[in-house]
């Protein structure tokens, strides 16, 4: 780059500015934006004299500079008001002066220097700066560079407006997309020490701290439950009252606090010497504190708004995962409970059903045992009683007959008794044990109905049996087959006092169907419900004196059921009964 | 049927006594025996045209006496009628030459007895 003169004319100025314009304006990095302001000074200005210093608080640091003897030290500031630069950051007035010894207000850094020029450097009227050029020759600048500096400055002003802008959109992009990841893993955990622990590594990206603590409230105490720049016995000592320290006051109001310089918090309590500012904001859920996020740093004024929305928005994450997480426990122990009821109940259910079902065998054991003991003894006297009765043994008058007839019908029907009883047990224990053969029921039932005829007919009833021509083979276990048509022959003939009996076959397409109809007293529609339920027997007054045992229906339903079959049963008092079951067609071999 | 001899195997006096009543009755020559063991032992010696034979007996049972005279050439022709219950006789039969074997649950009248002894006679 050419070194121009300034000031010959006005088209120099404007040419200069036009491409000093450029210049600054390429980048939006102030740290660039400063060093072509020096870089332009250097060619537009003979004296070449140059500082700009920024104002930061009360303090003017020198920023950029050519040929400053205290460049680099990062000490080095100028107190507002002082000086001439600091009188012009003061006022935010241009000083132009052209011999520096006859101003009180001049501070001599640079040697030999006679001459001053210093411009503010404002944005939205706001003095963020000085730019400054001094020259060792008296009244070295004129109008001309007052206006060239003032143009400059305000362009920079402009370029450092739009940097600042960026900044902090690329910082306000960086911490949007920082949350969004935070809100990731805070949320990827159900449980408190994983949220916390990635609330922290977020914020510790973000923040200039020294110590961070969580907080959460319990029994209406903070207690530090992470942190980062403690070691575990601090964070474990780590404790405030509601409304005591920083912590406390946050906790207690529920507002976010920033303290720029703790020495100048009258509530403040330190918790490490070497912290001078803190930042504490709550983290809250559904309005109600339930932590403290607390920040801390050795330096001064290390948190600002940006700061404080930051954490503000990732705590208001956190306190809902917390909130979850704290739910999830809940859960979860409340399901361990539940699990262990249920666990306790199940134990006791299977001894109950252990118990159950010993004494179920017990009954069964001791049922099978009595009906087989009592065998032999009925055996004698059914045997030794016939034998009597038949004349045997000598001859007997027609009253002895009837009454060994009575003795004879009253044994075995305690016999049936007991008979049914273990049937009902064994189908209740399902120990009933069927073997399916080939059947021909066309065989067993013109066999079957010799007996019943006979039977019919010493009542004094007809009887009559109706078959197809042709009946299919089935399987079916012969001895079940039997105890189903005796069973309900026999309640036919002990309820038909005049009239007949039927029985009727029909072969249907799956089935056959097999009815027993009678002419006698009939059963009423409430009582047919109640016909195969166990001892149920409708008319006690007239089964008693038929003598039944009030079970052979329910076994008889459940022999029919174990052939894939159905029964039922249709009936008007007074005008007779009809039973009627099915058997499959399509049962197996040996279906047990 | 009268001639034709029958073994009795039961170790209940009154059954034993009972049975061979009816069948002495009838005109059968009835051989009597107290348990599994002295019915084989009379089965063999006597050779009789049928054995009745209980199943409930102590030392051995029905069955066992059953399998060993099934196994025994010189008993094994010898149809043989049981007492017992039904369930019973299913089950145990399964294992046992079957042949020429049937049963009669107890109590029983002695028509069925009767009936049953002529079915197996006759055959």
């Amino acid at each position: 780059m050419k070194k121009l003169t300034p000031h010959k004319d006005s088209e120099d100025i404007f040419g200069v500015l036009y491409e000093t314009g450029k210049l600054i304006n390429s980048t939006l990095d102030i740290a660039t934006i400063l060093k072509n302001i020096v870089e332009i000074m250097s060619v537009h200005f003979r004296s070449g004299d140059f500082s700009f210093l920024a104002l930061e608080g009360e303090r003017l640091l020198l920023k950029a500079a050519l040929n400053h003897p205290r460049w680099g030290d990062s000490n080095y500031f100028i107190p507002l008001g002082k000086g001439i630069t600091g009188t012009v950051a003061a006022t935010g007035q241009p000083l132009n002066i052209g011999d520096v010894r006859k101003d009180k207000r001049y501070i001599g850094i640079r040697p030999k220097m006679l001459s001053e020029l210093a411009v503010p450097v404002k944005i939205d009227g706001k003095v963020v700066g000085v730019f400054n050029l001094e020259s060792p020759d008296i009244n070295s600048f004129k109008e001309q560079d007052l206006k060239l500096l003032t143009a400059l400055a305000d362009q920079t002003a402009v370029a450092i407006k739009n940097a600042r802008l960026y900044k902090s959109y690329a910082d306000n992009v960086k911490r949007l997309s920082n949350l969004y990841e935070s809100g990731k893993a805070i949320n990827s955990s159900l449980h408190i020490g994983g949220i916390l622990k990635a609330l922290l590594e977020t914020s510790s990206k973000e923040l200039n701290y020294d110590s961070i603590a969580i907080l959460l409230i319990s029994n209406g105490r903070l207690y530090a439950r992470a942190g980062l720049g403690f070691t575990s016995d601090e964070i474990a000592s780590y404790s405030a009252a509601m409304g005591e320290g920083v912590c406390g006051k946050v906790a207690e109001t529920g507002k976010p606090l920033i303290v720029s310089d703790v020495s100048k918090c009258d509530f403040y309590i330190e918790q490490s010497s070497r912290t001078k500012s803190e930042m504490a904001i709550p983290i809250k859920y559904g309005g109600k504190v339930m932590g403290v996020y607390n920040v801390e740093s050795n330096n001064l004024n290390s948190f600002d708004n940006d700061d404080l929305l930051f954490i503000s928005a990732l705590s208001e994450q956190a306190a809902i995962a917390i909130k979850n997480a704290e739910l999830f426990k809940e859960i979860e122990s409340f399901s361990e409970v539940l699990q262990k009821k249920v666990n306790e109940a199940t134990t006791e259910l299977k001894n109950a059903n252990e118990e159950l079902q010993y004494l179920n065998k017990v009954k069964t054991d001791f049922l099978s045992i009595v009906s087989h003991e009592l065998r032999t003894p009925m055996t004698s006297i059914v045997g030794y009683v016939s034998l009597l009765r038949d004349g045997e043994c000598g001859p007997i008058n027609q009253q002895q007959k009837e009454f060994l007839q009575i003795v004879q019908d009253e044994s075995m029907r305690l016999y049936r008794l007991l008979s049914d009883l273990l049937d009902v047990q064994k189908i209740e224990a399902k120990r009933m044990i069927y073997i399916f053969k080939d059947f021909d029921f066309m065989g067993f039932l013109k066999k079957y109905s010799k007996e019943a005829e006979r039977e019919c007919k010493a009542k004094g009833l007809d009887f009559s049996l109706i078959l197809p021509k042709n009946i299919p083979i089935i399987k079916a276990d012969e001895d079940k087959i039997r105890q189903i048509m005796t069973n309900l022959v026999s309640n036919a003939l002990k309820f038909t006092k005049k009239g007949g009996i039927k029985i009727e076959l029909h072969v249907l397409p799956e089935f056959l169907q097999i009815e027993v109809s009678d002419t006698g007293i009939g059963i009423s529609e409430a009582n047919q419900k109640l016909l195969f339920e166990k001892f149920s027997q409708v008319n006690m007054e007239a089964s008693r004196e038929a003598g039944g045992t009030g079970l052979g229906l329910a076994i008889t339903k459940s022999l029919v059921e174990a052939h894939g079959g159905k029964i039922w049963m249709e009936s008007k008092p007074g005008h007779g009964s009809k039973f009627v079951f099915t058997m499959s067609r399509k049962l197996g071999n040996n279906l047990v | 049927m009268a001639g034709k001899k029958i073994l009795v195997v039961d170790d209940e006096p009154n059954i034993l006594k009972l049975v061979s009543f009816i069948l002495a009755s009838k005109g059968y020559d009835v051989i009597e025996a107290s348990g599994g063991a002295e019915g084989i032992t009379k089965a063999k010696a006597e050779k009789p045209d049928l054995i009745v034979l209980d199943v409930m007996m102590p030392k051995m049972d029905g069955f066992e006496a059953a399998k060993k005279l099934k196994a025994d050439p010189a008993t094994r022709d010898i149809p043989i009628l049981m007492l017992s219950s039904k369930a019973q006789f299913e089950d145990k039969m399964k294992g046992i030459d079957s042949g020429a074997m049937d049963y009669i649950t107890k109590p029983f009248e002695k028509d069925e007895l009767l009936q049953k002894i002529d079915e197996f006679l006759e055959s």
